[in-house]
């Protein structure tokens, strides 16, 4: 047997071994595989949800929710948000349809108002059925409700005062971009954004449009440090540009720790607020909001800095309209019309059943579609019975929309009533009622709340989007020149005077020049402190035209001009 | 089925007839308003709802009872006074009014049935409920209606039987706040959501009070023959 000769039977013997390792190998890798692929075709349905900014709540108001959820089969239904108030004697469920394919993921971010510290919010999502797909609880702390939030994006956490204005305390809430709401309703319950880092590519369309209208109706960003020059977003919200200049603070400023400062350039618009020479922050108007660009990082910035004072909003609370003197109503017209028609039909009936046996069966058959049909005719009073009274204030600034609404009904009957709102980002009941549905669908609202006899149910809703034609509002000359429609019941207020809206010569233009002293009174500005406080403060300044409602609303539009 | 020869001749004069058409009308009519007045918001603790149930009671009462009494006179209707002169066994007559009451209690509750069903549908109670209702109607239509029947054939005269009959029945239904919160009376047993013992009490007792008053009626027809007999 030659060397050769002699591995042959060596290698053959070999040869089974590694065919069964080879195997082996092959099989471990195949159930290794199989493990790796089978989580992920069946990783049961689940929901997570993040209520508030990182886990700071303002009760009372609106709070940003963030629901992420992930189901294992295709699921047609709804989300739904359970939020329990008055210590849990009443629900609100607000359910969001969702089509969501095998596997599918999907986000929403929601406001919620949040009234109730000590029993969870709950959300699941649910298949038309009613069958529950996966549920969670998000049990917000009593010692995370606050007074005030400070949310930041960036790294280093700013210092702003504890306390807030209101006494209350103040809490700073790291947030990511991904967080960020993508309704303006949302942003109530923050008083300021201090942008350190802001990367614009990990946010949507909604949430970029929602904090801008946020901005614009009265929100506040601070930003410090270097945005990405040429980003959108990051360039609306600059105040100032960065020479590229730092300057090294040996000792502070009363505003500013020592530490590097940079050097800030006002953009058109920026008004500078200087220090000993030095160029603090630089603050400019955007809407009814403002943006300020700091020079220093925000936690140079101290607690005490006037800095902060300035950024800060006053905290103010909204009142709403008075409400009104709702009564039930009995609405007699369709009760009259469907008893009387059966009635009638009965009597027929009756004279023919009592001529002719077979008519009894004509009896039968008015008997029967008349038990089938109160239920309809009841339905019917009910919802005619139940007339939301509804004050519209819409705000428009920089074709920015905001519409605000309040709506009061009183329930004359025991039962469930549905009120039809318009296409609301944000919805909440409040009053007399056990449990309220809210169903936002595509073109509309449909709130169904469980009322008891008598009971007044108070329901608040706020309408975001861009304005379709932006009327324009110009000062000139003295007077104040409004482009837009239907302006003829319209008032013009500016600096403590006001003046009613006059038709021009060109088509479609408004002039408004008959200054006379303003009225506080005015039942428009009156409506606009609802929803700004500081409405006394905004026709300082600027003017605002403000129109009576059209298409059968009651309220006011205010069209909010730019600063001359 | 002599005595279904009754129950078509007392319904097609009670139906048929203009004046039954009328009565009808008239009957229906009330019963429409008391909807109406049903559908008001509630009040504190007055429910337009009670008002309307009890309206309901008192107008169908009122109806059967008055027609079986012969306080309406419908044109062509045999009293039982007239059919004691009749070849009909007094079985058959007891039976042909009990059947005859029974089915124009039937009818005028059938009429005002779904005037309850609209009522609970506004308060959104359950349709059950309103059967309920109905019941208690029919039972003490029925039953008022077979003490109507009964005097009408004891007593002789016209305004004795009429106050007895009206004084009785309003001193009844009218008194139901003086004896107390009874649940078995019919102004209570009527009202929405009152104990389903009571509505069952109720309607046994005014069932009771039918088949005892009817029973009495067969009793009193040989005397009254034997008087017509004796008569002539």
């Amino acid at each position: 047997m030659s060397p050769t000769s002699g591995t042959v039977p060596t290698a053959a013997a070999r040869s089974p071994a590694r065919t069964v390792r080879c195997g082996l190998a092959a099989l471990l890798a195949a159930i290794l595989s199989l493990l790796q692929a089978w989580p992920a075709a069946g990783e049961p349905s689940s929901v997570r949800a993040a209520l508030g900014w990182d886990g700071w709540v303002r009760f009372g108001t609106w709070n940003p929710l963030t629901v992420e959820a992930e189901v294992d089969r295709p699921v047609r239904g709804w989300l739904v948000v359970d939020i329990p108030q008055e210590f849990g004697a009443q629900r609100v469920r607000l359910r969001y349809s969702l089509d969501l394919p095998e596997g599918g993921r999907a986000i929403w971010r929601v406001p919620v108002l949040v009234v109730d510290a000590r029993r969870p919010v709950r959300v699941a999502v649910e298949a038309e059925d009613g069958a529950e797909v996966a549920s969670a609880e998000v049990l917000p702390q009593a010692e995370s409700a606050v007074a005030s939030v400070v949310g930041y994006l960036g790294q280093n956490p700013p210092s702003p005062p504890p306390e807030a204005s209101s006494g209350g305390r103040r809490a700073v809430a790291r947030l990511r971009e991904e967080v960020l709401p993508e309704t303006a309703a949302a942003y109530a319950s923050l008083d300021l954004l201090v942008v350190e880092d802001l990367d614009e590519r990990r946010l949507n369309d909604a949430q970029r449009h929602a904090l801008q209208a946020w901005v614009l109706h009265g929100g506040r960003v601070v930003t410090s440090g270097w945005l990405a020059a040429g980003a959108p977003l990051s360039g609306w919200l600059s105040a100032a540009q960065h020479t590229g200049r730092v300057v090294e603070l040996s000792s502070g400023l009363g505003s500013v720790a020592a530490g590097p400062l940079r050097e800030l350039h006002p953009l058109p618009g920026g008004r500078p607020v200087v220090e000993r020479s030095y160029v603090v922050a630089v603050w400019a108007p955007r809407g009814l909001g403002r943006v300020y660009a700091w020079a220093a990082d925000p936690q140079q910035v101290p607690a005490g800095s006037p800095l902060w004072y300035l950024a800060l909003p006053p905290t103010t609370s909204r009142e709403g309209p008075p409400e009104p003197d709702v009564r039930p109503r009995a609405p007699v017209g369709p009760a009259a019309v469907g008893l009387g028609a059966f009635t009638v039909l009965w009597l027929v009936s009756l004279a023919v059943a009592a001529r002719d046996p077979w008519g009894w069966l004509l009896a039968l058959v008015v008997l029967a579609a008349g038990a089938a049909g109160m239920p309809t005719v009841a339905q019917e009073v009910r919802e005619r019975s139940t007339a939301l009274d509804v004050t519209w204030v819409e705000v428009l600034v920089e074709g920015a929309r905001r519409a605000y609404a309040w709506g009061y009904a009183q329930a004359p009957y025991r039962g469930v009533y549905t009120y039809t709102l318009p296409r609301a980002v944000a919805v909440a009941a409040s009053g007399g009622f056990s449990e309220a549905e809210v169903s936002f669908l595509d073109d509309r609202v449909v709130v169904r709340a469980r009322q008891g006899a008598g009971e007044r149910l108070r329901l608040y809703w706020e309408v975001e989007g861009a304005a379709g034609a932006v009327p324009a509002v110009q000062p000139r000359n003295g007077s104040v020149v409004f482009r837009g429609t239907g302006a003829s019941q319209g008032v013009v207020f500016w600096g403590r005077r006001q003046a009613p809206l006059e038709k021009s010569q060109e088509p479609d233009e408004w002039v408004a020049s008959r200054w006379e002293r303003e009225d506080p009174q005015h039942p428009a500005l009156v409506s606009l402190g609802w929803v700004y406080p500081a409405a006394a403060t905004i026709v300082e300044d600027r003017p605002l035209v403000a129109l009576p409602l059209a298409d059968g609303r009651r309220g006011w539009l205010v069209v909010v001009g730019q600063l001359p | 089925m002599n005595s279904l020869a009754i129950v078509r001749g007392d319904l097609r004069a009670r139906l048929g007839t203009r004046k039954g058409i009328a009565v009808q009308a008239a009957f229906l009519a009330a019963v429409w308003l008391l909807g109406l007045l049903g559908t008001g918001p509630e009040r504190g603790g007055d429910s337009p709802m009670w008002v309307a149930s009890v309206g309901l009671l008192v107008v169908v009462v009122y109806v059967v009872t008055a027609a079986a009494g012969g306080e309406i006179a419908f044109p062509g209707e045999k009293a039982v006074l007239d059919l004691v002169a009749s070849p009909f066994s007094a079985a058959e007559v007891a039976w042909g009014k009990a059947l005859s009451n029974a089915a124009f209690a039937t009818v005028c509750t059938l009429g005002a049935w779904p005037v309850l069903l609209f009522l609970q549908a506004l308060r959104t109670g359950p349709w059950q409920e309103s059967l309920a209702q109905a019941a208690v109607l029919l039972a003490v239509s029925w039953g008022f209606g077979g003490f109507a029947t009964w005097l009408g054939v004891t007593v002789e005269s016209e305004v004795s039987r009429s106050v007895l009959l009206w004084g009785g029945i309003v001193a009844f239904l009218a008194g139901a706040g003086l004896v107390g919160s009874w649940p078995w009376h019919p102004a209570n047993a009527v009202r929405p959501l009152a104990p389903g013992w009571a509505r069952v009490t109720c309607a046994a007792s005014f069932v009771g009070l039918g088949v005892l008053t009817l029973w009495a009626v067969g009793r009193r027809i040989p005397r009254l023959r034997e008087g017509v007999q004796g008569g002539s």
